[in-house]
């Protein structure tokens, strides 16, 4: 992206303005650029959450807006907009309307570091990971607002469940990442990618057992600072109706809803540039743009991988309890990151440049894991005998 | 690739840190699974062998000029010297503890290794010779302090202590960064000896401003006037234990961290502080004398003693020679034992209810526990200055000391504040053994541990007057081998 | 030069609104801002490491927990009292003895003493280097610190008293 605003300032059609200003329209292009993709991103997880949930609940889902009610999210969003945006009266009112910008600065903030290809990205900052920790962290301080200024009770109890959960959480994130972060001595999202290679066994998550260990811990911690199922309990319906969303309508739900379901990508992406190699693929051509193109679609594939596994699991597993959510933090989390952080370094102190054994057998481990699994589900489907079609409508 | 520098000057230098510190996690992790609270003085014997530990690795590796992580830190003999006092007032307030401990009801088992948390920061500030080890070394002894205050958690007073200690504390941390803060933007370092070396080009104005900082903030910590109004509440609401580690460790610690401050890192400078020190310790002794004469209350009328003591050893300070060094960390030794040894016998006539602590309690005590009563009486004798005492040959040095630098003024208004003192120290005497008990009071063996702590207070009173060359001329000479 | 300038009057602003401002939690929402903008201002100074700690540590953690604690102790609009307004007269106090300094300062100040950046100046790198060379011992004890700070926040605030 560099080279391209470069492009851009030294050539292209900006080559007359001041330096300043052409900055400031190529930011503005790239962030207008960006914003479309995500609203594109976080509605199609929208309708392809629901479908999937559907589809393992043995129901049907949206299926009337559009081609397999492909659609349906832009009629949602359509009518969240045209809806009437209603603040409640009691409610504080400038901070109850610049709650869910705030919420969108910094999630929005985050895909700033998004590498989704090999100079595909907005600013490749050499310390990036934790560019990303740190804004993300701003949302907290959104969905605490929204909390206490709808002046509602369920609303601040959502909103201080869920920042208690997000400041939790990050630690054994953090901690996590570190381990990544030994291995290549550098903060640099692309820094970490460029350290990985395109086949399996050479991605951190098979680097070593530590590395293993991390991606789970770092994959949980996110789905908690996310507020995902399991870890949804700051929008437990059951209890506090919608969490710190209660009180809002409209566009600023819409908002709310869209940081949610962008986060999910935002999850899948980091884990897919930390651990699971990002964008690298074998350099099979010297033209540019399909090797440019090849890059993102594996990014986006890998990263959309694990956003459905997100959904997965939201579909299957139950909510745990705030008790057992703390706990799970603090109790597991939190040492066994630490102890993993150990490890990590004392493999690198043993094997400065990557142990091959290690990484082939971490790899077969996986593969076996993963055989055994479906063998499990196999077993299941064969004992259950259920009547199989892939499409639920036929 | 990052050169990590960790070689045979960094052991040792860690090495007494290391065995207290560890000792301390050891002990804390032993809590955490150990089921049987039965003996509450099971607790103290691993903390003792920490202590213990540390004295002994202290004494085998320390040595003169020895300086580690990049001059950062030293176990040279002015901390070989502070790690022996504060351990050593540690110790002594762990062995009175637990009985005392049980009788107010205080359960927390972390008491232990809190105090040696504390005596760790303690021996981080003796060594510290970076401005910034000195304030990890303060703020890791006074969280610790903090909470110990406040261990007593069913007692008011104590929770009003530990509120009082711990936001004026933070205050005074916020002068102390800024001060460091001022002196690096005008040194550029913080270490002492880049300090001293950066000093006569520094602009004065700047380096004034930070030094004024940081006396603030030390003299917060040593209790000396006017930053002293926290010290009587505190002391006197502390559970006893604790306020003889707040009265003797934590003011040993903290007036070497000053001395080794300013007689080293702004020794340049000494025209210029000794004036305002001079004023402080002047301030800081008479204040102290004149209000403890009005106590009725014995743990309130040590506080304002203490902060007497304070005075005296920044009068020292003054002086600003190895000298007086020596002079300060001798009488450190001397006030640990004495001082220590008089809150021993606070805690020995303290029964579960009743406290007492007031002058009025002391009545006729010569014929209910005599041994106690002539305890009491030696340290009191001690701490105003009597000979054959240990507490004389301290002030002797200290005296020595001023008036070998000059200051003539300051000696004299120290030997005018003794006589003050002597007024409310023999006040005590002449209630124990002058005056009838006001009623009959139950006869109450104290814990062995409290009596051994007695022991040691009283044997340490009395030999180290007698014999006090080996401590004060190896207390001169490490001062000496600074320069 | 003017973007400085813009950051520097936007930190003054909202540092103005935590103190000046009736409901507390405006007032820690302030304090997000500033610190916020304190990082900016990070960023500005090459020191891109410091900023993100600064973001993640205050604006992420700390403040947070400041207004967790505001919001569940519902605080209300503080009303001006005597009391109020004799801490004013002292932090205005302050604020003219910070005000001298900044000008001593800014007299002492030396320009020809200024010198060009080393390589990789507020680079993680270099940090890391120092941290582990010169700062080995303080970073430890900082680690000490923290244990400490955390059993002592534990021994305060357990609920009873083990019997």
């Amino acid at each position: 992206m560099q080279q391209f605003a470069d492009y851009l300032l030294d050539e292209g059609i900006l080559a007359g303005l001041p330096k300043s200003l052409g900055y400031a329209l190529v930011i503005a292009f790239f962030a207008f650029v960006l914003l479309n993709f995500i609203m594109l991103v976080a509605g199609v997880t929208s309708w392809l959450e629901r479908r999937v949930w559907a589809r393992i609940q043995s129901r049907v889902g949206p299926n009337r807006v559009g081609p397999q009610g492909a659609i349906q999210w832009l009629a949602d969003g359509i009518k969240n907009i045209m809806k009437e945006d209603i603040v409640p009266t009691a409610a504080d009112k400038p901070l109850f309307k610049a709650a869910p910008y705030l919420a969108m600065i910094g999630f929005f903030g985050a895909w700033a570091c998004v590498p989704f290809g090999d100079g595909l990205i907005i600013a490749d900052l050499n310390v990036g990971v934790l560019y990303i920790t740190a804004v993300t962290g701003l949302v907290v301080v959104g969905i605490l607002m929204a909390g206490w200024s709808s002046n509602n009770k369920w609303a601040l109890l959502g909103g201080m469940r869920s920042a208690a959960q997000i400041v939790s959480y990050e630690i054994p994130a953090a901690i996590a990442v570190n381990a990544v972060i030994v291995l290549t001595g550098t903060l640099s999202m692309q820094g970490i990618i460029r350290a990985q290679g395109w086949a399996p066994w050479n991605w951190f998550l098979f680097d070593n057992p530590f590395t293993f260990v991390a991606f789970f811990i770092f994959f949980v911690a996110l789905l908690a600072e996310g507020n995902r199922t399991p870890f949804d309990l700051p929008e437990a319906e059951s209890e506090l109706v919608a969490g710190a969303f209660t009180e809002y309508s409209g566009l600023r739900s819409l908002l709310f809803f869209l940081v949610e379901w962008g986060n999910l990508y935002i999850i899948g992406a980091l884990c897919t540039s930390l651990f699971l190699g990002g964008w690298q693929t074998p350099h099979f051509t010297d033209n540019g743009f399909v090797l440019g193109l090849v890059q993102f679609v594996v990014f986006f594939l890998k990263s959309y991988f694990l956003v459905f596994v997100a959904m997965w699991i939201r579909a299957t597993l139950p909510r745990v309890r705030v008790d057992q959510l703390m706990s799970l933090c603090w109790k597991y989390l939190v040492p066994i990151s630490f102890v993993n952080l150990l490890g990590a370094m004392l493999w690198v102190v043993a094997f400065p440049h990557g142990f091959l054994p290690a990484r082939l057998g971490m790899f077969l481990f996986g593969i076996m894991v993963t055989i055994y699994f479906l063998m499990r589900v196999a077993f299941h489907l064969r004992r259950a005998r259920p009547e199989m079609s892939w499409n639920p409508i036929a | 690739m990052i050169e990590v520098v960790f070689g045979g000057a960094e052991l040792r230098a860690v090495t007494p840190l290391l065995v207290v510190v560890v000792t301390a996690m050891i002990s804390l992790l032993y809590e955490v699974f150990n089921e049987d609270h039965s003996d509450p003085a099971r607790p103290v014997w691993l903390s003792l062998v920490g202590i213990v530990g540390g004295i002994v690795a202290t004494v085998a590796l320390w040595e003169n000029g020895h300086s580690a992580f990049h001059g950062t830190f030293a176990l040279d003999g002015v901390s070989a010297f502070t790690n022996v006092v504060c351990l050593l007032a540690a110790g002594l307030s762990l062995l009175m503890a637990p009985g005392y401990l049980t009788s107010i009801g205080v359960r927390a088992r972390e008491f232990y290794p809190l105090v040696l948390l504390a005596a760790s920061g303690m021996m981080v500030m003796g060594g510290a010779r970076d401005l910034i080890v000195l304030f990890l070394g303060i703020e890791i002894m006074s969280i610790a302090a903090y909470v110990l205050a406040g261990i007593h958690r069913t007692d008011v007073k104590s929770g009003e202590a530990a509120l009082k200690y711990f936001l004026l504390g933070a205050f005074a941390t916020g002068f102390l960064l800024y001060g460091i803060a001022i002196l690096y933007g005008a040194t550029g370092s913080t270490g002492y000896d880049a300090i001293a070396a950066a000093l006569p080009k520094a602009s004065k104005l700047l380096v004034l401003g930070g030094v004024a900082l940081l006396i603030v903030a030390l003299g917060f910590k040593v209790s000396a006037v006017p930053f002293h109004f926290w010290a009587p509440d505190v002391y006197q609401g502390a559970p006893t234990s604790v306020t003889a580690l707040m009265a003797v460790g934590i003011k040993a610690a903290a007036v070497v961290g000053f001395a080794r401050l300013f007689i080293v890192a702004l020794a340049p400078l000494h025209q210029d502080w000794a004036m305002v020190v001079w004023w402080l310790a002047v301030l800081t002794m008479t204040v102290g004398n004149v209000t403890a004469v009005a106590q009725n209350n014995v743990k309130r009328m040590l506080a304002y003693s203490s902060i007497a003591h304070a005075g005296y050893l920044l009068a020292a300070i003054v002086a600003g020679t190895p000298r007086g060094g020596g002079a300060v960390l001798f009488y450190l030794l001397a006030y640990t034992f004495m001082n220590v040894g008089a809150f021993a016998v606070v805690i020995s006539l303290g029964r579960k209810g009743e406290a007492n602590e007031q002058f009025d309690d002391y009545a006729g005590l010569a014929s209910r526990q005599p041994l106690i009563a002539a305890a009491m009486v030696l340290f009191m004798l001690s701490l105003t200055g009597i000979p054959p005492l240990v507490g004389f040959v301290g002030k002797l040095y200290l005296i020595e000391a001023i008036v070998q630098a000059g200051y003539i003024w300051l000696a004299v208004i120290m030997v005018l504040n003794s006589a003050i003192s002597a007024y409310y120290y023999l006040r005590l005497i002449f209630e124990m053994y002058m005056r009838d008990p006001a009623g009959p009071a139950s006869a109450m063996e104290p814990a062995p541990l409290l009596i051994a702590c007695l022991l040691l207070a009283t044997v340490g009173t009395i030999f180290f007057g007698i014999f006090p060359d080996a401590p004060l001329d190896f207390a001169r000479n490490s001062f000496l081998a600074l320069r | 030069m003017i973007a400085f300038y813009f950051i520097a009057l936007l930190t003054l602003a909202s540092a103005l609104l935590v103190v000046l401002h009736r409901n507390p939690i405006y007032s820690a929402l302030g304090l997000v801002n500033t610190l916020f903008l304190i990082a900016v201002s990070f960023v500005m100074l090459d020191a891109e490491l410091i900023a993100m700690l600064q973001v993640i540590v205050y604006a992420g953690a700390i403040v947070i927990l400041f207004l967790f604690v505001i919001m569940l102790l519902n605080v209300e609009s503080e009303v001006r009292s005597a009391r109020i307004s004799k801490i004013g007269t002292a932090g205005l106090a302050f604020v003219l003895l910070f005000a001298v300094e900044l000008a001593v300062f800014a007299l002492v100040r030396d320009p020809s003493g200024a010198q060009e950046l080393p390589a990789g100046f507020g680079s993680t790198e270099l940090l890391a280097e120092t941290l582990f060379s010169k700062g080995m011992l303080s970073f430890e004890l900082t680690s000490l610190l923290l244990l400490v700070a955390v059993v002592g926040a534990v021994v305060m605030a357990r609920r009873k008293v083990e019997s």
